[in-house]
């Protein structure tokens, strides 16, 4: 049987047609709905999640109330792998942040079939690996990068998954995610909409210039994307295209 | 809870919040605003990059304005050292 090239989640599409084959008829498909979460932290998680549009974004609750986000995944990943290599218990929580559609398979199924195949469970082994290097990245960027920098790396990470130039975002959201107050991203959000990079409308971003706006990124975003294509052969989108 | 919009103002200019963000009562929008202040001042001094604000302006839905200069939001300066007096009088 053919490998599951067709399939819109990169690493689905990257596994070989055997594990392909192995994971086929437990797959189903859900609604990524907006906001909807996915599992908190300390939960059990139930279904195992690779997205085919949208994005999930993982985020760290803080005791005042604020949530942080430490990483996103669409088209290119999985959400929840871990606990099928007996992770057990979510970490991190797992929110909607735009709205699309999942393939997903039962956590304790993902778990017995990545203990029959040693290539699928590799596979899983280094997307987890891919996750875990995009976390430890935004960090470092977190504590050092000013937020001009921070805002074009996660809008050009956000346009690879999403593959599109329309960005649905509130800048509620948006600050919540990079850890700011709305006022100081509406202030960066202008600046970079006077240099020609991105118009903003309520509820959503378009970008104009993705050439520019990747310059105007930290090194975070390629930084990124190299643990993918490394790890698990992802390669987003590219400008210009 | 209400809604407060958060507009820029830098200069004659204003850039508009058309979001908007509720809050309990206009002391508490203002606290926010302060805090952002405080956020805009950290941003522009670590980066040397100007501020790009001079003041928060909060209008509430019937569109009363309450003006917050971002000096508002500087912490009490130390007195400065008493030095030689010699040359100031």
């Amino acid at each position: 049987m053919a490998s599951a090239t067709n399939v819109p989640n990169h690493f689905l599409a990257s596994l070989s047609s055997d594990d392909s084959d192995l994971l086929r008829p437990h797959l189903r498909q859900d609604n990524l709905t907006l906001r909807s979460i996915l599992f908190r932290p300390e939960e059990q998680v139930h279904r195992v999640y690779f997205p085919t549009a949208g994005i999930i974004s993982l985020v760290v609750g803080l005791s005042d109330g604020h949530w942080v986000e430490a990483g996103m995944v669409g088209r290119n990943g999985v959400v929840g792998g871990g606990s099928a290599l007996d992770g057990r218990v979510a970490i991190n929580q797992a929110i909607v942040q735009a709205e699309g559609s999942s393939l997903t398979i039962d956590t304790e199924v993902l778990s017995r079939l990545v203990s029959a195949s040693d290539t699928l469970r590799a596979a899983l082994m280094r997307h987890e690996l891919a996750s875990y290097a995009m976390t430890q990245q935004v960090a470092a960027c977190n504590a050092r990068h000013e937020l001009d920098e921070r805002l074009c790396r996660w809008l050009m990470l956000t346009r690879d998954l999403l593959a599109s130039d329309t960005l649905p975002l509130t800048q509620e959201f948006l600050a919540q995610m990079l850890g700011v107050q709305r006022t100081s991203l509406t202030l960066v959000a202008r600046t970079l909409q006077e240099s020609g990079l991105i118009t903003y409308r309520r509820g959503h971003i378009q970008v104009l210039d993705a050439v520019h706006l990747r310059e105007a990124s930290c090194e975070c975003y390629g930084a990124i994307n190299h643990h993918f294509e490394r790890l698990i052969g992802w390669r987003p989108f590219e400008p210009g295209n | 809870m209400a809604k407060y919009f958060f507009h820029i103002k830098t200069g004659a200019d204003l850039i508009k919040d058309d979001e908007g963000s509720e809050h309990a009562t206009l002391d508490h929008a203002r606290s926010q605003a302060l805090k952002t202040a405080r956020e805009l001042w950290a941003d522009a001094i670590k980066s040397g990059k100007p501020l790009g604000a001079d003041a928060i302006v909060i209008a509430d839905e019937q569109g009363q304005l309450t003006f917050v200069p971002l000096y508002d939001a500087l912490p009490k300066l130390p007195e400065p050292p008493a030095g030689p007096t010699e040359g100031d009088g």
